[in-house]
């Protein structure tokens, strides 16, 4: 396999857009990443891309172009942009192409999700009696693990906090405003034990990030970003997803620590590595325990790490520099894009008021979601 | 197969809106319920309602057995009724 780079990265800001369709912000953040590779949509040869709720991808010819590019639509819940990256990623990877474009837009309506027991096949009872609510498999999933491991709420709190200072500092936020730790513990209860304040919401956004080899990066001028790894992977026996009727009593591993350990292992390096990542937050307590399935540190450890601000974008590690899914809110099509893209600029220097200092040279991204699939990415300078 | 009718709350957390229709069928006066994930002694963990409890009173570990609650009422003005789980009546 050759190596991949990253040659261009675009992104229509997160949020609320009421004159843009989901679709037409996927097309925004397309023609901003040609124009910082200074290509042309004629130089592309294929795509990948997604949305959950905002229409077929492949549409986006469009607005951009009809240049009979080979495109391919990615549907895969929560890791439709990591998923369209990883296509991308093995087409450019195997020879077949120099150059191409994964693209992850959506545009949610207000209020949680809700999911269908049959997109799910899942009865649908399951659904009538009130069961099939992601906020509920969060609260319960965190529940438990801060009883286990010793998690209070402060640190919950504390996540949070730093989510909404880091996106104070990121022009493609959503919430541009810090959020005091009070505020926070005390906003209304969601879902025991998560505030409101705790949770990110459904929104709107598109990124788009363009791929090139080794020998089409060259040329350009552009071989500075290189994607080390870019791992999917589904659940194992015994974890613990969304959407579970029930469960094992003998459990196991999560998605998550597989496409974590085949990341690193195709990287080459672990995680006492990496200089600065993005980890899936749909709540507070979702960060916590992915800082220990994707191996930062030990089950437990999260108090003190957030209690010493370790986490911090001037921290040692920093996390979710851009606010991550609790400042950015969750577009489900482009989120896992949107973590490569804030990992391409933290690479380059060029992330402005929130860039981590010590020019890191090696990132990492972690998205997750229903029914139990995560995808991780490694980028090195 | 037939499963224990008690077990021990797993994990717990409280339904504090109004789930989106659909999925959800119950009424548009919407109360608060709690919900867990129950541990069946050598068989598997369910998710369930919880019912007859008060909040601040569930905890992980909690004996719990099953009963059948009302959730919704259909078109034609008659009671459903879902499983779920209450704190068991009698230690053992």
């Amino acid at each position: 396999m050759s190596g991949v780079y990253i040659v261009g990265a675009g992104i229509h800001p997160f949020g609320r857009t009421d004159n843009r369709t989901g679709l037409q912000q996927g097309a925004y953040a397309a023609r901003r990443a040609l124009a910082d590779a200074e290509l042309a949509w004629s130089d592309i040869q294929f795509g990948y891309g997604g949305s959950a709720v905002s229409g077929g991808a492949d549409t986006i010819v469009n607005e951009l172009g009809l240049t009979g590019l080979q495109f391919i639509n990615v549907s895969n819940g929560c890791a439709t942009g990591g998923s369209a990256l990883f296509g991308v990623f093995s087409g450019v990877a195997s020879g077949q192409f120099d150059i191409g474009i994964a693209i992850g837009f959506d545009k949610h309506p207000r209020g949680a999700f809700n999911a269908l027991p049959s997109e799910y096949s899942l009865p649908d009872w399951y659904g009538e009696i009130g069961l099939m609510l992601t906020t509920q498999f969060f609260a319960i999933k965190l529940q438990r693990y801060m009883e286990r491991h010793g998690i209070g709420r402060t640190t919950l709190g504390r996540v949070a906090e730093k989510a909404y200072a880091n996106g104070a500092l990121a022009d493609h936020a959503w919430r541009r405003q810090p959020v005091d730790l009070d505020t926070i513990l005390n906003s209304q209860m969601v879902s025991d034990p998560l505030t409101k304040f705790m949770f990110c919401s459904p929104a709107e956004g598109g990124v788009a990030l363009i791929l090139a080899s080794e020998r089409k990066a060259r040329e350009l001028g552009r071989d500075r970003i290189r994607i080390k790894a870019a791992c999917v992977r589904s659940r194992p026996p015994g974890s613990f997803e969304v959407f579970a009727p029930s469960l094992d009593i003998e459990g196991g591993g999560s998605p998550t620590m597989l496409a974590s350990a085949a990341a690193f292992e195709a990287a080459g390096i672990g995680p006492e590595d990496i200089d600065v990542a993005q980890l899936q937050d749909t709540e507070s307590g979702a960060e916590i325990m992915h800082m220990a399935e994707n191996g930062f540190c030990k089950d437990g450890e999260q108090e003190e790490w957030l209690a010493e601000g370790w986490t911090r974008i001037d921290g040692r590690l920093p996390v979710n520099t851009d606010g991550g899914c609790l400042a950015c809110g969750e577009p489900i099509g482009a989120s896992g894009l949107r973590q490569v893209y804030e990992n391409v600029m933290q690479l380059r220097g060029e992330a402005g008021a929130r860039q981590v200092g010590n020019a890191p040279r090696t990132a990492y991204t972690h998205v997750y979601g229903a029914p139990g699939v995560s995808g991780v990415t490694i980028l090195e300078r | 197969m037939a499963l224990p009718r008690r077990g021990r709350i797993w994990s717990w957390t409280v339904q504090r809106f109004r789930p989106k229709s659909p999925p959800y069928i119950g009424p548009e006066e919407f109360e608060p319920y709690a919900v867990a994930y129950v541990e069946l002694p050598d068989a598997v963990i369910v998710e369930t309602r919880l019912a007859n409890v008060a909040f601040d009173a569930l905890k992980i570990g909690m004996e719990v057995e099953t009963t059948l609650v009302p959730f919704a009422v259909d078109a034609a003005g008659a009671s459903l009724v879902t499983y779920a789980f209450q704190p068991a009546g009698d230690a053992e």
